[in-house]
């Protein structure tokens, strides 16, 4: 089938297509890095939540985590790979594409 | 893979909330806005009761001094909120004015270039750092300049410095005590 009549949802990726994960590369589409605290407020989920999907992410490739000290403190920090950016700007494509075929009034789904 | 339409609708809005917060964030400059529309305005008197030699030392001693104060700002406020932008864009925008700043106002020798070449290279820097914001008004304040300097250039009236200075200053005054008030309803 040519690439342009597939359906929306065959360009979804599996690893990003997630509401946690896709809210990760969200943030990090708008930052250069952002701590684990500040991902895990904005984000509104539990440290144990926000660390499994940040270890999808970074087995994936789609983001580095640096773990560092600020005032004897841990601090860990995580940004976008540039697999991430794209992957994530690929996923939000699709998802517009997925919304506007609805609109469109096909709702059905060839997968 | 079934997805509803709601799914597909809550995700977007989701990632748009998340980074909308984020942009939100990320958007305080009140710090550099209102130290260089201060040193501006301090400038103000000395061009006109002083002299030149006098301006062109504070601005060589002024401009990277708060250079340095705002980077460091933007440090310290990235560690306190735990989100930060990639700060090479600003830090090469900031040098190309502080460069085209000197270059311009000494190669034209107390000329029409020496007063209108700085202001342009400011305002041409504001116009990228609202870019680089995405502020509509930190954009518009930079085109503002960039057109004052323009006119400075082609009239080259008297009192010329004072007559950039002012708008420049209290501009950039302005606009920084703005984004404090905002960023203070943001937290």
């Amino acid at each position: 089938m040519p690439e342009a009549q597939l359906h929306p949802t065959t360009e979804l990726d599996e690893t990003v297509h997630q509401r946690v994960r896709l809210g990760v590369l969200a943030i990090l589409s708008e930052a250069d890095r952002a701590t684990f605290t500040y991902l895990r407020e904005a984000l509104d989920v539990t440290d144990g939540n926000l660390s499994a999907h940040v270890a999808v992410l970074a087995k994936a490739g789609l983001v580095r985590i640096d773990k560092g000290f600020v005032d004897n403190r841990p601090r860990t920090w995580v940004r976008a790979t540039a697999k991430g950016r794209s992957t994530f700007h690929a996923e939000i494509s699709a998802l517009s594409k997925l919304v506007g075929r609805y609109r469109g009034g096909d709702i059905s789904d060839s997968r | 893979m079934v997805l509803e339409q709601s799914q597909a609708k809550t995700l977007l809005t989701a990632v748009e909330n998340a980074r909308a917060r984020t942009r939100s964030v990320l958007s305080a400059n009140w710090f550099p806005m209102i130290l260089f529309g201060a040193l501006a305005l301090v400038s103000v008197p000395l061009a006109e009761f002083g002299s030149w030699t006098a301006v062109a030392a504070f601005w060589l001693v002024g401009a990277p001094l708060a250079i340095v104060a705002t980077a460091l700002w933007y440090r310290s406020r990235a560690m306190e909120i735990g989100v930060s932008v990639n700060p090479w864009p600003y830090l090469a925008t900031a040098v190309a004015i502080v460069v085209g700043c000197t270059a311009t106002g000494m190669a034209g020798r107390g000329g029409p270039v020496s007063y209108a070449g700085p202001l342009l290279f400011i305002g041409l820097g504001y116009l990228v750092f609202g870019r680089l914001d995405r502020s509509l008004l930190g954009a518009g304040f930079g085109a503002a300049m960039t057109t004052v300097a323009i006119i400075v250039f082609a009239l080259k009236p008297q009192h010329v410095y004072t007559l950039t200075m002012v708008p420049f200053g209290a501009g950039s005054l302005l606009l920084g005590l703005w984004n404090l008030l905002q960023a203070r309803r943001t937290n």
